[in-house]
């Protein structure tokens, strides 16, 4: 999860854009429900890994730029039960490039808790 | 003359002391083997047949020095886990060695009760096929690999052997199993080790019902 912040206060920041899309995805995370209408993240955005790979590339698209996020991490696998199955985990998440001005990573394990991966100030 | 007396009196008893040391003769300790002992494990032999997620064989064997036992058990260990998306399979060798106190030592039929510990080591493969559905990234399947990992752990045991019938013996081991340790690369964690069982578990229990037999290779003095 991403979570977007206030350079001056610290405080969650209100996002307007297009959409954000992955590369390799045919998913569209964020996007309004109008063509060409902007949509609003209050403050954080739930985007999905590739867990087939070690590492994605995420595209922000504002009113007035874009923006890119790509982020590296690690896969690991451990089989549970013949009845529960097997359980993924994605850790040692780093930020390998971006265009934002100043991110950090808060948690290098990835899970579904949404509990705040990256935060982006803006 | 009274000290006389007493001299006399604190002596003599020494002197009587002295001559019953001279008659008890310690019985000095044999430490040599009398008898090998070799076996298998029955319950590795059942579940075989008759649990579908595991095949294992075990072997067993201890020899004497006085009340103690050096005991190895070597043993094989497969486990089979197929579910419709996912495929678990292990396969692998072990053995433990350690030294049993008998605590039964003055049976004439070499019968015991005994108390030990072992030190258990295993080396196995494992892989792990996943097929994984995923709504933003599409189905996969990827099969997870691990190649001679080894792993080693400690054992306090106890037990009973008895002898049945001629050099024909039975008995049982029971096995507290604790600090397990593997070396696999991460990205893919071990399920099963052979000898151990499951590695979520940081100290679990066995359990072995042995037949045994006893090749003598000496009397006992």
């Amino acid at each position: 999860m991403i979570s977007f912040i206030k350079l001056s206060d610290g405080e969650a920041d209100t996002v307007v854009l297009y959409n954000v899309t992955a590369a390799g995805a045919d998913s569209i995370f964020y996007k309004s429900s109008e063509p060409d209408e902007l949509d609003t993240l209050n403050g954080s955005a739930l985007l999905a890994v590739n867990p087939y790979a070690e590492e994605t590339l995420f595209t922000f698209l504002f009113e007035t730029e874009e923006k890119t996020l790509k982020v590296g991490y690690k896969n690991e696998i451990r089989f549970i039960s013949q009845d529960c199955g097997s359980e993924r985990v994605q850790y040692n998440l780093t930020v390998l490039e971006t265009q934002f001005d100043s991110v950090r990573v808060v948690n290098e394990v990835l899970s579904i808790s949404r509990s705040t991966n990256i935060e982006i100030y803006n | 003359m009274k000290s006389i007396i007493n001299i006399v009196f604190f002596i003599f008893p020494l002197a009587l002391c002295a001559q019953k040391a001279d008659t008890v003769k310690k019985k000095e300790r044999d430490f040599f083997p009398t008898g090998i002992r070799v076996g298998t494990d029955v319950i590795s032999l059942i579940r075989t047949q008759t649990d579908v997620s595991f095949s294992g064989y075990e072997f067993n064997a201890d020899v004497d020095f006085y009340r103690y036992y050096l005991a190895v058990d070597i043993g094989k260990w497969e486990r089979q886990f197929s579910t419709d998306p996912e495929d678990y399979h292990n396969t692998g060798n072990y053995f433990r060695v350690g030294v049993d106190v008998n605590f039964l030592k003055k049976d004439t039929d070499k019968s015991m009760f005994f108390f030990g510990m072992r030190y258990g080591r295993g080396t196995y493969s494992e892989n792990l096929t996943v097929t994984t559905t995923d709504p933003v990234w599409g189905n996969n399947t990827i099969t997870y690999t691990n190649t001679d990992v080894a792993a080693s752990w400690g054992e306090l045991t106890t037990g009973l052997r008895v002898k049945m019938w001629k050099f024909f013996w039975m008995g049982y081991t029971a096995r507290y199993k604790f600090g397990l340790n593997t070396n696999e690369p991460r990205g893919f964690v071990s399920h099963d080790v052979p000898g151990y069982g499951k590695t979520e578990n940081q100290s679990t229990w066995g359990f072995n019902y042995q037949l045994m037999f006893r090749i003598p290779v000496r009397k006992k003095k």
